[in-house]
């Protein structure tokens, strides 16, 4: 079993660490059998410092963190072997082996949590106030009078403004930035020592995630507490931990050792989720030693980022794995693969000339309500939006949630019909077209989805869902024609011809999403939205569909509407970035009468700024733009005590 | 919260045309002539010339159209009038604008819901007589059902797997299966009548003898005895319904996020489960009231029927046997009603007990 | 944004099996069909409680079809005076009209021979004068009923009705309900709002006392009465298939891939039948067992109440009525409601097991 690295400028603290986990291991039971969710995991929390564990889903991070509470399920899950060492108030105990029912001693009185989903980590039926009252008097022999006044005091230093209104109200009145701060609020309600924020900011729009990792690191710093941060994201962890440890299953390591897929094996991929590398936060970024941990840190775009193509951990570790060093900071890396363009779109015909315009576009749902559910106000998605798509470009649509990006991609495409304005698809105007005229320009607008779970349909093979719409349009003659089309689509998007006749669920996501590029590609489009199209995937599967269609797109001359709300993202791969917003989102991020002033304009979604890339991100003229720029999280840590010190 | 009461109160127009409509549809396709069978009843009595039987057609309106029929029926439904006190014990409806003036001391006002073909009693008075039986029996079993069957579901819940929650889910499945029929019988013929165990009365809910003379305890003491077994036939069902459903919103709730935030708050495991798993899983639990209803009508016919209760249930199945159809719609209706009413109250208290159900900005 | 970890463990569990199949070599190798279906089906057969339902429901079946072998007054095979009867339960010839069982065996000859029903020798309006209400004997296995018929006899042929009623009920349910329900789910709207009213107004109205009313005013007689059953209850009851499969549709609706459909230009009638329906159907599947289940039920109900199957047909609900009026009579009231029972609960267990089987967490 391979041993992690272990920096040397972690240097062993004299006292002993307030929390310390040895050789842990955790495992589910399920029906398919045992996973080893965690696996031999060892480290240290000293106190007052701030550890993150960083890794992709299935790494076995948060596990580790729900492991020290004990608050994993059961029946699900246990605990087999090794000890959580935690030494709080003058006294030394194995949490890990404890028994269950004296946890609540422990549980949010020396070891608090935050969850990463706000909208479902608070009590629906009962008050905020009445929540965090709850955990004061849970652990002290506070009053209720007294333990309400607490309550306030912290949500006041969560930085809540009206404490005594959000007191008397119930989690689904409050925003997301705000339901996190009061699940702050009631973790500090005992002055723990430690915080286990498990992946806090995750749901949450980057501004936001902003202020919440502010507040963090501001309630750290003043009480003086340890914290333990899990979290996928890099850029996270530069901008608010000490030390790092990346954890990642073996089965991932597979490409280390030159092997591939499906071929057996010994010891080393059985094993489950564990550390491959620890180290404090400036080594992790500057000198990383394992191959896995350099792959996570070239595999994710960042701003620096000027390559054509993003290497992918897989490449990464195969190219280690054949003795190549490589840098994983050089923001020119690129490693090669096999299935690369091998023309420029820039060769294709009618490249750049106009291929959409949308004028003056207003998506208006009606809100209805009253007796009589009659519109009596509307919801303004899209409130007068002009944009011109060039052909073979990629028009990057980046925006926090409810700024209407999603629906102006669905009105481009008539899935949703707008209220006033025009789409013009090579001079015809598509929003005067019925439902029939509109059937063949479908085919040459398409749409990839989000959720790679719910975009296939479960009860048809990938076959049946990819010759669909050739059916649907009558391409490629016969159903032999079809079925090779099929044949060559599956090998394009790098999967095997003979997945085509399996179903959906036995695929993981970003294979989905590689069924759906096909799925699109079948019917031979010439303009592609994609909607949030990698978001949902782990960064080292969505820098292998990145490429996939940078790829593609060189190879078809495809035009992108590229939306996403990650900003590093589409710096990457868009041509130019358009900056959506509306008056209810930069509202948010003012205070008193300047968010009036905001409110009053009433403005829905609309174009706030749109630019090359590297002239936005370089200089940023509205000053939403500016806000939103700012709180991207740091690509390393330099960057982030830089932006700090220009910030104090 | 009052713009959806009124919302809804609005849409239960259609639905009251709807159910009075299909009513009228079966009253129609019964075609019998109320003339035929009243004299088939002997209140008139001897040979009835062509005149009469003419204008006691007139009478019943039945040489209208349908549709004018239909809408005397709809009327008769919704109108109030005045019911005099003619003579002592015999009623007759005035058809006559509502208006407290035109009541004398010796009237009353009241729905007019026509009379019955059979004796010629205000259907109102019927239906006053047996109301309140099933609604007392549908309440007391429904109350039992739940003072039962939500310890059951979070114990079930609670302890998933173990010993007494497989226990309690086999018999709670079987009891979810038996026919309230069989087991209004089964007790019937063990616990009733004295050929097995004479612990109860065979019929009624209540004594027919000496039952004036009883005091008030002693009253309610003989009801409570008589209908035992009918709240037991009555109840089981709906308890076995609403503790498998406790069970299963218990085990979804505990498995919600905001309850591993109320553990890692350090609360015990009781608080946990009777705070806040308790409070989100009796959510769903309170609506099942509106849909239990229906379910409790149509059971208590069947024990009614049964135990020889005279509810709503009971006069109705014996309306269809003289026949006396008109009274059967009436019944039908005025508890097709009553049902809609019950269901917006529990859609009223389902918005109460639930704070992220707004209703609507109105409120 | 990324789901919690926990669910992807889940998700990686359930894709695993995927990877360690064997895989073929050439492009189009031999498929390995995973469809959603079988794996229904397999999860089905791992419960045993679903596979007991569904043994009990094919033995019922069994008993049905084979009623006039298992219980007849006539028997299956008969040799009498040099002639041969095949099948005279099924057939009952005139020359053998003023027989039955009973009476035959003292008119056998020496030379002849018969294979008698294998479990009751009387028929299902055979009366024995001799043996009223008479209590469970050797004679009538289950005892008799007030007019000296064999209880055993109608508690056997009495399966063939409350099949009967129940599945044609249920399918009638299920075609209006479906219809209804995929309408509304799918247009939403004005055509939704008229659909649910409709819906409200049947679950309102005491269904039970309606569907008493109209077989009072229709009175059919034999099996129209059957087939009036069958349809009152299916016309009452859909409500609860139309509003799973609305429900339903609305969920599946949302889905991006009934929206990839749409935008690649697929028509209404092509989304509803090819992606929404087949998705949506399963839940239809499950309350429909158990609707067959509640169909038996109410179908005991009625003829309990005497406003069911004449008492001409041998049904298990009305022996049960017999037992009302002669509470001394156990065996009236047992025999058949445990019969009911039996049915009803193969059916939920059926239910059931289905349920289990289509867990929403396979349908990723």
């Amino acid at each position: 079993m391979s041993q992690p690295f272990i920096h040397s400028s972690v240097v062993q603290p004299d006292t002993r660490p307030l929390l310390s986990i040895d050789n842990l291991k955790t495992y589910f039971h399920t029906e398919e059998g045992r996973v080893k969710a965690v696996d031999g995991v060892t480290l240290a929390v000293e106190e007052g410092k701030t550890l993150g564990i960083v890794g992709e889903s299935g790494s076995g991070k948060s596990v580790t963190a729900l492991s020290v509470t004990r608050l994993i399920p059961e029946e699900q899950g246990r605990i087999v072997g090794g000890h959580i060492t935690w030494r709080g108030k003058n006294e030394e105990v194995d949490l890990g082996s404890i028994p269950i029912e004296e946890m609540p001693r422990y549980r949010g009185a020396e070891i608090a949590m935050i969850f990463q989903e706000p909208m479902t980590s608070l009590n629906p039926v009962f008050k905020c106030g009445w929540q965090i009252a709850e955990a004061i008097t849970q652990h002290t022999s506070t009053g209720w009078d007294a333990a309400r006044k607490r309550a306030i005091e912290l949500l006041v230093e969560v930085g809540i403004d009206k404490p005594e209104k959000r007191m008397n109200q119930y989690p689904h009145e409050l925003s997301g930035g705000m339901k996190q701060r009061v699940m702050i609020a009631m973790a500090l309600a005992c002055d723990p020592k430690l915080l286990i924020c498990d992946e806090p900011t995750t749901a949450l729009d980057v501004t936001i995630q902003q202020q919440i990792l502010r507040l963090i690191a501001r309630l750290q710093r003043e009480r003086n507490m340890a914290v333990l941060f899990i979290t996928h994201d890099l850029g996270v962890v530069a901008e608010i931990t000490d030390f790092v440890a990346v954890m990642c299953p073996g089965e991932t390591l597979r490409m280390l050792h030159g092997q591939v897929e499906g071929e057996d094996d010994g010891d080393n991929f059985d094993r489950g989720g564990h550390i491959v590398e620890f180290g404090s936060v400036t080594d992790i970024f500057t000198n990383p030693q394992h191959p896995y941990t350099k792959g996570l840190i070239a595999c994710r775009p960042s701003l620096k980022t000027r390559s054509r193509r993003l290497p992918t951990i897989n490449d990464f570790l195969r190219a280690e794995s054949e003795g190549m060093t490589l840098d994983p900071t050089d923001p020119t890396l690129e490693i090669d693969y096999p299935g690369r363009a091998t023309v420029s779109r820039e060769d294709m015909p009618g490249f750049k000339e106009t291929l959409i315009e949308v004028k003056g576009v207003r998506t208006w749902f009606p809100i209805q309500s009253g007796i009589w559910q009659r519109a009596l106000d509307w919801d303004r998605a899209v409130d007068g939006v002009d944009l011109t798509i060039p052909r073979g470009m990629t028009i990057g649509l980046v925006g926090e949630s409810g700024c209407g990006k999603t629906t102006l991609g669905r009105t481009i495409l008539q899935l949703v019909r707008p209220r006033e304005g025009q789409v013009l698809f090579e001079g015809r105007d598509l929003t005067t077209l019925s439902r029939t005229e509109l059937r063949p320009l479908r085919r040459r607008l398409q749409i990839i989805f989000q959720d790679p779970y719910s975009s296939l349909n479960p009860r048809l093979t990938i076959e049946d869902a990819i010759v669909e719409p050739m059916a649907l349009h009558g391409l490629y003659g016969d159903t032999k024609g079809r079925r090779e089309r099929a044949v060559w689509l599956m090998e394009r998007v790098g999967l095997k011809p003979d997945h085509l006749y399996r179903y959906p669920h036995e695929f993981s996501g970003g294979q989905r999403q590689r069924i759906c590029i096909a799925r699109t590609l079948a019917s031979e489009p010439e303009f592609i939205v994609c909607d949030e199209s990698v978001s949902a995937l782990d960064v080292s599967i969505q820098a292998e569909v990145i490429n996939l269609l940078l790829d593609l797109q060189d190879e078809m001359g495809l035009t992108y509407l590229f939306i996403t709300h990650d900003l590093s993202v589409v710096k990457y791969v868009s041509d130019v970035v358009v900056v959506m917003s509306s008056s209810r989102v930069m509202a948010d991020l003012y205070e008193g009468e300047e968010r009036e002033k905001i409110l009053r304009e009433a403005r829905g979604g609309h174009i706030v700024e749109m630019k090359h890339p590297d002239e936005l991100y370089r200089n940023p003229e509205h000053p939403y733009t500016r806000k939103l720029l700012a709180a991207i999280p740091a690509g390393d840590p330099e960057q982030a005590s830089r932006k700090k010190a220009a910030e104090a | 919260m009052w713009q959806y009461i009124v919302r809804r109160l609005l849409l239960m127009i259609p639905t009251f045309f709807g159910i009075t409509f299909v009513c009228f549809l079966v009253l129609r396709m019964a075609n019998v002539d109320p003339v035929a069978s009243q004299m088939e009843m002997g209140l008139q009595g001897g040979q009835v010339s062509q005149e009469a039987i003419e204008h006691l057609r007139r009478i019943y309106h039945l040489d209208k159209p349908w549709y004018e029929q239909y809408a005397r029926l709809v009327v008769r439904l919704t109108r109030p009038v005045c019911i005099d006190y003619l003579e002592e014990g015999q009623f007759t409806s005035a058809w006559r604008p509502m208006s407290r003036l035109a009541c004398g001391n010796q009237s009353r006002i009241s729905l007019d819901l026509g009379t019955s073909w059979r004796d010629g009693r205000p259907i109102i008075e019927i239906i006053a007589e047996a109301l309140p039986i099933t609604v007392l029996l549908a309440l007391l079993s429904l109350f039992i059902a739940y003072s039962i069957a939500i310890p059951l579901g979070i114990y079930s819940a609670v302890r998933q797997y173990s010993v007494g929650d497989q226990i309690s889910t086999v018999v709670v499945f079987m009891l979810y299966s038996l026919p309230k029929f069989w087991i209004g019988t089964m007790l019937l013929i063990f616990f009733a009548g004295g050929h097995y165990l004479d612990w109860f009365p065979l019929q009624g809910w209540h004594s027919f003898e000496g039952f004036e003379e009883m005091s008030l305890g002693e009253r309610i003491g003989d009801v409570a005895w008589h209908i035992v077994l009918p709240l037991v036939t009555l109840s089981y069902n709906a308890f076995a319904a609403l503790s498998r459903y406790m069970r299963t919103g218990m085990l979804e709730v505990i498995r919600q996020d905001y309850i591993r935030t109320a553990r890692a708050k350090g609360l015990s495991e009781k608080t946990v489960v009777f705070k806040h798993a308790l409070r989100n899983s009796l959510i769903p639990i309170i609506t099942m009231l509106g849909l239990l209803l229906p379910f409790m009508v149509s059971g208590s016919v069947v024990v009614e029927f049964i135990f020889g209760i005279r509810g709503m249930g009971g006069v109705a199945l014996e309306a269809i046997r003289l026949p006396d159809y008109p009274l059967v719609i009436t019944i039908v209706a005025f508890v097709s009603l009553l049902t809609m009413l019950g269901i917006l109250i529990s859609d009223i208290l389902y918005g109460v007990v639930d704070p992220r159900i707004s209703y609507g900005k109105g409120s | 944004m990324s789901t919690s970890e926990s669910m992807m463990t889940e998700k990686k569990a359930v894709a695993e099996p995927a990877a360690k199949t064997p895989q073929g070599e050439g492009p189009l190798a031999k498929p390995v069909k995973r469809s959603y279906w079988r794996m229904v089906g397999r999860q089905f057969w791992r419960r045993r409680i679903s596979r007991v339902g569904l043994y009990v429901i094919a033995l019922i079946f069994l008993m049905a079809f084979s009623a006039d072998f298992l219980a007849s007054d006539k028997p299956v095979l008969l040799h009498m005076d040099g002639k041969t009867w095949v099948f005279p339960n099924l057939t009952d010839p005139s020359d053998l009209r003023r027989y039955d069982n009973n009476t035959l065996i003292d008119v056998m000859g020496p030379d002849d021979w018969a294979l008698m029903p294998l479990v009751s020798w009387w028929g299902v309006n055979n009366h024995d004068f001799t043996a009223i209400l008479e209590a469970p004997s050797r004679r009538h296995l289950l005892g008799t009923d007030p007019s000296g018929r064999d209880v055993m006899t109608r508690v056997i042929h009495g399966t063939r009705v409350s099949l009967a009623v129940g599945i044609l009920a249920v399918s009638i349910m299920v075609v209006v309900g479906v219809l209804l329900g995929s309408l509304a789910g799918f247009y939403g709207g004005k055509v939704d709002a008229v659909i649910m009213r409709i819906v409200e107004i049947f679950l309102c109205i005491p269904t039970m006392l309606l569907i008493v009313t109209v077989l009072a005013i229709l009175a059919p007689s034999g099996w129209w009465m059957v087939v009036a059953m069958m349809v009152c209850i299916g016309l009452t009851g859909w409500t609860n298939i139309a509003r799973l499969i609305r429900g339903e549709i609305f969920k599946v609706k949302a889905l991006e891939y009934v929206q990839a459909s749409r935008a690649l230009g697929g028509s209404d009638v092509r989304i509803i039948l090819r992606h929404v329906i087949p998705n949506s159907i399963s839940p239809v599947l499950v309350s429909a067992t158990f609707g067959i289940a509640s169909a038996i039920l109410l179908e005991g109900a009625l003829s309990f109440l005497g406003f069911g199957i004449p008492p001409d047909m041998a049904s298990w609900g009305g022996i049960l009525t017999a037992a009302r009026g002669n509470i001394s009579a156990w065996w009236l009231a047992i025999f058949p409601g445990f019969a009911i029972f039996v049915t009803v609960t193969a059916y939920n267990l059926l239910g059931e097991g289905l349920r289990d089987a289509i867990d929403p967490r396979l349908k990723t």
